[in-house]
């Protein structure tokens, strides 16, 4: 992994942390009682970490997967897919399951803040510091970052 | 700088094609390390000789390779070329192809009584009567005969060897004088009556033009194949493995009393380990596979050019350990290893990877190959378009881009053919520890691993983990704009080229 790429995967980091702990849980609150907000943070928590993980494991495959061609880069598309997939049905369950007993005024904010998350703990960190040949390989890479 | 060499039979021919490869690593420099201008002739009679075509398929190759470049590159493919064709001694007006229809009897006698008989004395019937289509059948006298017909003062003014000369005179007036390098073999038929005869033709051709400081030099093969397999009966004169001594010493004897008037440097290759060739009279079924002795031969022609302070005339080689060559063996070994090591992982990685990396970007869309090859955005437009502007990235599918492809891939073909017989044409008991043979070859699944194409201390000092394609993919992926001088392919290969070593 390139030092911007690393510098860029830290900011992200910090972004993230920034989100979830400081201005997720008042915007919450916003929009519903504190139990249901706090409830709906929980669930969040837990979308974190499972981000987190699903990160780890995406590092992992495209720091030791060894690629000889551009055809072998281009097959662990579907393992990133299959995470995404993962972490939003999984964020959005979770989220059912902690507000099924509230009246919940803002659960279509919820829903959106779910696909927020996994935008910028999953999407963003892969986009920006995904290593050697997987550079361009997550969706939205060629375009943002192919034209240099 | 110019360098003008001449192949003088099959075993020249392929010391011609040695020579084109070192010509196209870079290794034929001047003093100031700039790439010479390098000139090519070939003489053979044998005009349906594999080696023949062999040699000028490389040459060709190379030079199509480089014209398409177009100097577009920094340091690949720059050594610039010119091939003058090739010669037969026995093509006459008459079509004659036998040494007594070209030293006609009655002809003969009218020029000066006795000469007829003094033909029949030195040429026995069966080689008066033999078909000289292919080559002069291991018989230095008979070429010696054919050859020395040729009068160099009129063949500069015409035929095949204006252009040459022509040359060499030109070159002559300029700053550095140019060399005329002969290859041959003294053992066999064409080389051991061409090279000699032809040596001492330019001698006196140059002293009569007063092109004093034209040098002539020469490398002389000396035994190193045998024949497997034996003539027919109905064959009919023919070169003989036993007869390759005999013909040596009378060559070597002749190069001791006459040397200095033929070459002013000479370079003798040999081996005692003899390489196995099928028996062949010649044609197209004379297939030898290249031979490390010829790497050596024209490496001489590299020694030539640098500034001859030594004295020596007759410069020879030997070997650390008896049964193995390796690169310590190899004259320069550090640069010269250096230099081909470069071109075998080059032609390796190029032909088993980005070369079908650049076929499989002609069936999808620009942004999906790119999306699996980061790397090629340096070089092509990110979404296929064609550039406009000159020095601009061109799209990946541009017809003059894929023509440069095509011409490098078929020159990288033609070097990965000769890396492999040269390393896998060793002899019995015999062993080279320069390059990996297995990997020398054309393979259509995706190679990765580098770390066994070169051996020995040419190998780059890298991590057999670390040497792979996709490492210099993500190399070239990491570079500047300013480490990237030129787009499309030949920006590409002009890196790979830089970094694949």
């Amino acid at each position: 992994m390139r030092n911007s790429q690393k510098l860029w995967l830290a900011i992200t980091f910090i972004v993230g942390v920034f989100w979830i702990w400081i201005l997720r849980s008042p915007l919450l609150s916003l929009v519903g009682d504190t139990n249901a907000a706090a409830q709906s943070s929980g669930a969040f928590n837990v979308l974190w970490l499972l981000c987190s993980l699903a990160l780890s494991l995406w590092f992992f495959r495209t720091s030791s997967a060894r690629a000889s061609a551009s055809v072998d880069v281009r097959k662990i598309q579907p393992l990133w897919w299959l995470l995404a997939c993962l972490l939003l049905i999984s964020g959005l369950l979770l989220q059912l399951g902690a507000l099924s007993l509230f009246v919940f005024p803002g659960t279509l904010l919820v829903m959106l803040l779910v696909i927020f998350d996994v935008l910028l703990l999953f999407w963003l960190p892969t986009l920006i510091a995904s290593p050697r040949s997987y550079r361009l390989v997550v969706p939205g890479a060629v375009r943002l970052l192919g034209g240099r | 700088m110019q360098l003008f060499a001449i192949g003088v039979g099959g075993s020249g021919a392929k010391c011609i094609e040695a020579l084109t490869h070192l010509h196209a690593c870079g290794l034929l420099t001047d003093r100031a390390g700039n790439p010479v201008r390098l000139g090519t002739f070939l003489v053979e009679p044998d005009q349906e000789s594999t080696l023949l075509h062999r040699a000028e398929i490389a040459i060709e190759r190379y030079a199509k390779m480089h014209g398409l470049l177009k100097k577009k590159t920094t340091s690949f493919g720059r050594a610039e070329l010119r091939h003058y064709g090739h010669w037969s001694p026995v093509s006459t007006s008459s079509g004659a192809i036998r040494l007594d229809q070209i030293f006609s009897k009655p002809m003969l006698r009218t020029k000066a009584s006795g000469l007829a008989d003094l033909f029949d004395c030195l040429f026995p019937p069966e080689e008066q009567g033999a078909d000289l289509g292919v080559g002069f059948r291991g018989r230095p006298p008979i070429g010696a005969a054919v050859i020395s017909r040729l009068n160099l003062a009129s063949e500069a003014q015409t035929g095949q060897w204006q252009s040459l000369l022509g040359d060499v005179k030109t070159a002559a007036g300029g700053g550095d004088p140019p060399i005329i390098h002969l290859f041959g073999s003294v053992f066999g038929g064409t080389g051991a009556a061409g090279v000699p005869t032809l040596g001492q033709m330019l001698k006196n051709w140059l002293a009569e033009e007063k092109l004093r400081k034209v040098r002539v030099h020469a490398s002389l093969l000396l035994p190193y194949f045998d024949f497997e397999g034996q003539a027919q009966d109905d064959t009919g004169v023919h070169a003989e493995a036993r007869n390759f001594q005999l013909n040596t010493d009378a060559a070597l004897q002749h190069l001791y009393s006459q040397g200095q008037n033929c070459f002013d440097h000479v370079y003798l290759i040999g081996s005692d380990i003899k390489a196995r060739y099928d028996f062949s009279i010649g044609g197209r079924s004379q297939d030898n596979s290249a031979h490390l002795v010829e790497l050596l031969a024209s490496l001489g022609a590299r020694h030539g050019l640098s500034p001859l302070e030594e004295q020596g005339y007759a410069y020879v080689l030997s070997r650390a350990v008896q049964t193995q060559i390796s690169w310590s063996d190899i004259p320069d070994h550090k640069v010269v290893g250096e230099a081909l090591a470069r071109a075998a992982r080059f032609a390796v990685a190029w032909l088993n990877n980005f070369s079908l990396e650049l076929d499989e970007a002609q069936k999808l869309s620009m942004p999906k190959f790119l999306s699996g090859a980061p790397w090629s955005q340096q070089f092509f437009h990110p979404r296929g378009l064609d550039a406009e502007a000159q020095g601009a990235r061109p799209s990946i599918r541009n017809v003059d881009e894929l023509n440069i492809k095509n011409s490098i891939d078929a020159y990288s073909e033609t070097l990965l053919q000769w890396l492999y017989q040269l390393t896998s044409n060793t002899g019995s008991g015999f062993q080279q520890e320069l390059f990996g043979p297995d990997l020398l070859c054309r393979n259509d699944n995706y190679l990765d691993e580098l770390a066994a194409v070169v051996r020995g201390s040419a190998r780059p000092s890298l991590a057999e983990h670390a040497d792979t394609v996709d490492a210099l993919k993500v190399r070239i992926d990491h570079l500047s704009k300013q480490e990237i001088p030129s787009k499309g392919v030949a920006g590409l290969a002009d890196v790979l080229w830089k970094i694949a070593y």
